[in-house]
């Protein structure tokens, strides 16, 4: 992975996963660097007349919440209306690239860290720093890594809205029934496999554990925490079996599915564990991302929070979400206008208060714990004190599409276990290649 | 100003003929420049971007034949061919023999025949996603009804859609629930053309139930039976849908069909340039087989 660790105060520690200097200066000059003049000069700035601009979202349960920061919005540039466009996650990329290709995208839309390089380096994003300075925006107010998921080349490209991190949600009911104690931070990989047995019942239908099959909410995790990497430093290699450790990660990972301990690729075709089986029920213990946080706290089940089990390092994935303009929008200056706002206090707040995010806004965490009454969430929010940007899919994300192929394959049964570092190495490499 | 009037008849009357033609144009000039548009200009601008890199979002770069030379040696290309086939033998097949037997059994006269044909037709009305959705829920290994009664049999029910061999049954279960009520009428019409002597007269020289069905039945409505495997062949080398909604897992699918395969290229791994030439390989492979089927039916199509 890549060694940018993070922390939410806006300090680059040297990390247990090994801090690439080359990193380090880009960042550091990013930081320096001045706003480049040349590539907002041609963004005439908002005059005031009355427009309406579109914003792209793929996140039905956070269409209230919106709803409320456009409504603020309105308030500060009475002239401009904002329209949401919904696309659900599974269709929002496909209709993103095809939108942007065919000039019809959102003015403004989400952007995750993970796509922040191909949109920008394909030159369909306007940079947005402008926003930031004398009465706008003050990059002071985020952490500065996570403003760095929105830096290509030494560009800001996106305002900061939310980031997110893993912890282990789990059902008291379950723990309770059990006469098992709950989960905390003392917690190992073999105490985690030791608990996810005693709660696995098979008769009953009951998992001790529900593993994701997409590794943002569960293997990446344990290869970072195991301090593995997928791609070689200049990520033109995949090294999962040659490192051996990102390998051993995966191999205990799959453990899980070959012993029954989670719901396999097989049953989560139809019955996803974060969607379906966790709120079901049956899942006693899911490692998720603090997205999840408000939908399973307003279930009104008994489900709580714990950090994520530690490997040889505490460590989880860290993601953002931003919002970005796009370069072909018609009006340029509203849609910047409107990004501002977003990365803004009063937005953030809103943001937080609804529950749906746990803002970037530094300061304002508190108002998305307030809306998680009852629950641990205070975790997610520690998390990111060693949370671990994975590593930039700068060269294209076929590879990624390739490594979860290979991986479930392992989950299935269908790559026998001692060597499916191996195959998942050949399998990500040649595509590598290709691409 | 009379002497003028004939020659000026001939000439409105050619006006007229050639006013007719401009109406015709213009009549069709909707449908004309919508085909010219969204087809012939598409279909031109596939061709040429098939043979480029092009990840939709930077400009596309030309590369030659390497996207064709690239199919041959594609193994998920393979896959995915083999499924479209091992899906399409099976239905076609399995969908013209039910139907043709469906719509002898409601062309008597049995009970409740109008009720039966609304029943079957039923299910071509129904969208495809909303009907993979409810079959996908049905095959599900855990959850699902149908293992819930073959479990009560005693039988541990496989992981339907999970698995190739079962997942292709059960797609080609989904296809002919889907589709048998659309053959079913165009057959039912074309026993309707069937002239009722050829019946009466077999009858008084003796000719049985089945004999009657093989020999005036069937050859009769060997037209109908063209029109409707063309049509079931095209279709079945075209399945996405199903397969999108019912065997995908996480952002795998366990049964990729071509047209999932060029979805897959294109809109997912950034491949559009290679996905629009797996798209010509199977606009090829279409016309062939339909290029076969009429070069076939002349030995077996019998019009009256």
């Amino acid at each position: 992975m890549v060694s940018r660790k993070i922390n939410r105060r806006g300090f680059v520690q040297s990390s247990a996963v090994g801090v690439s200097a080359a990193m380090l200066a880009k960042s550091a000059l990013a930081q320096d660097a001045t706003p480049d003049a040349s590539a907002v000069a041609d963004v005439p700035a908002y005059n005031g007349e009355e427009v309406t601009i579109t914003y792209g979202v793929w996140d039905s349960a956070q269409q209230a919440g919106i709803e409320q920061q456009i409504a603020a919005f309105k308030e500060v540039q009475p002239n401009i209306t904002v329209e949401i466009q919904l696309t659900p996650w599974s269709d929002y990329w496909t209709k993103l690239q095809t939108a942007v290709a065919g000039g019809e995208a959102f003015d403004v839309f989400w952007l995750n860290s993970a796509n922040c390089p191909v949109y920008a380096s394909a030159g369909a994003l306007i940079p947005v720093d402008s926003v930031f300075g004398e009465g706008g925006l003050d990059k002071a107010n985020y952490p500065k890594q996570i403003l760095d998921l929105y830096n290509f080349e030494g560009v800001q490209y996106g305002t900061p809205r939310e980031y997110d991190t893993i912890a282990l949600f789990y059902n008291k009911d379950i723990f309770d029934a059990a006469g098992e104690a709950y989960p905390d931070d003392t917690w190992d990989w073999d105490k985690f496999r030791e608990v996810a047995e005693k709660l696995t019942d098979e008769g009953a239908g009951q998992y001790g554990v529900g593993l994701n099959l997409g590794g943002q909410e569960n293997y990446t995790n344990f290869v970072l925490q195991n301090e593995g990497r997928y791609l070689n430093e200049e990520l033109t290699e995949c090294i999962v079996a040659k490192d051996v450790v990102a390998g051993e990660a995966l191999q205990w990972n799959t453990q899980f599915f070959l012993d029954g301990l989670t719901p396999g690729p097989d049953i989560q075709q139809s019955n996803p564990v974060s969607d379906m089986l966790f709120p079901g029920g049956v899942v006693a213990m899911l490692p998720g991302g603090s997205f999840r946080a408000k939908t399973y706290h307003d279930l009104g089940m008994n489900i709580d929070v714990a950090p994520l089990p530690q490997g040889k390092v505490r460590a989880t994935v860290i993601h953002g979400l931003g919002n970005v303009v796009w370069s072909g929008s018609k009006n340029p200056g509203a849609a910047l206008e409107f990004a501002k706002f977003l990365g803004g206090e009063d937005a953030e707040r809103i943001l937080g208060e609804s529950g749906i995010g746990l803002p970037a806004y530094m300061g304002l965490e508190d108002t998305w714990l307030t809306s998680l009454e009852g629950m641990n969430a205070q975790v997610f929010v520690d998390a990111a004190e060693y949370g671990v940007i994975p590593q930039d899919p700068v060269v294209g994300p076929a590879w990624q599409g390739t490594l979860g192929e290979e991986v479930n394959k392992g989950f299935a049964g269908e790559t026998p276990i001692d060597v499916l570092p191996q195959t998942i190495e050949d399998a990500v490499n040649a595509t590598l290649q290709d691409s | 100003m009379r002497a003028h009037a004939a020659p000026e008849t001939s000439v409105h009357s050619t006006s007229h003929r050639a006013s007719q033609g401009r109406w015709g144009y213009l009549l069709i000039s909707p449908m004309m420049i919508g085909f010219s548009i969204f087809f012939l200009i598409a279909l031109g601008a596939s061709f040429v971007l098939s043979f480029t890199r092009w990840d939709l979002l930077n400009p596309p770069v030309f590369n030659g034949l390497s996207n064709y030379r690239k199919i041959f040696t594609d193994s998920t290309f393979g896959v995915a061919l083999f499924n479209t086939f091992a899906i399409a033998i099976p239905h076609v097949i399995l969908r013209i023999s039910i139907a043709l037997g469906l719509a002898v059994a409601l062309n008597s006269k049995i009970a409740f025949r109008t009720f039966y044909r609304v029943v079957f037709f039923l299910p071509v009305l129904t969208m495809p996603v909303a009907t993979a959705t409810i079959w996908k829920w049905i095959f599900d290994p855990k959850y699902g009804p149908l293992n819930g009664v073959l479990a009560q049999a005693g039988i541990a029910g496989p992981s339907w859609l999970f698995n190739q061999g079962t997942a292709i049954f059960a797609v080609v279960i989904v296809l002919l629930w889907s589709g048998i009520g659309y053959d079913l009428i165009i057959f039912l019409a074309g026993l309707q053309a069937i002239p009722r002597d050829y019946y009466e007269a077999s009858a008084l020289d003796g000719a049985s139930g089945w004999q009657q069905f093989r020999d005036i039945t069937v050859p009769l409505l060997t037209p109908t039976t063209f029109f409707l495997s063309v049509i079931a062949v095209i279709g079945s080398l075209q399945v996405f849908d199903l397969v999108y909604v019912m065997t995908r897992v996480d952002t795998s699918n366990r049964l990729p069909t071509l047209v999932y395969y060029i979805y897959e290229r294109g809109f997912e791994a950034g491949q559009m340039g290679y996905a629009i030439s797996v798209a010509w390989v199977l606009l090829i492979l279409i016309l062939g087989f339909t290029f076969l089927q009429f070069r076939l039916q002349r030995r077996w199509v019998h019009y009256q």
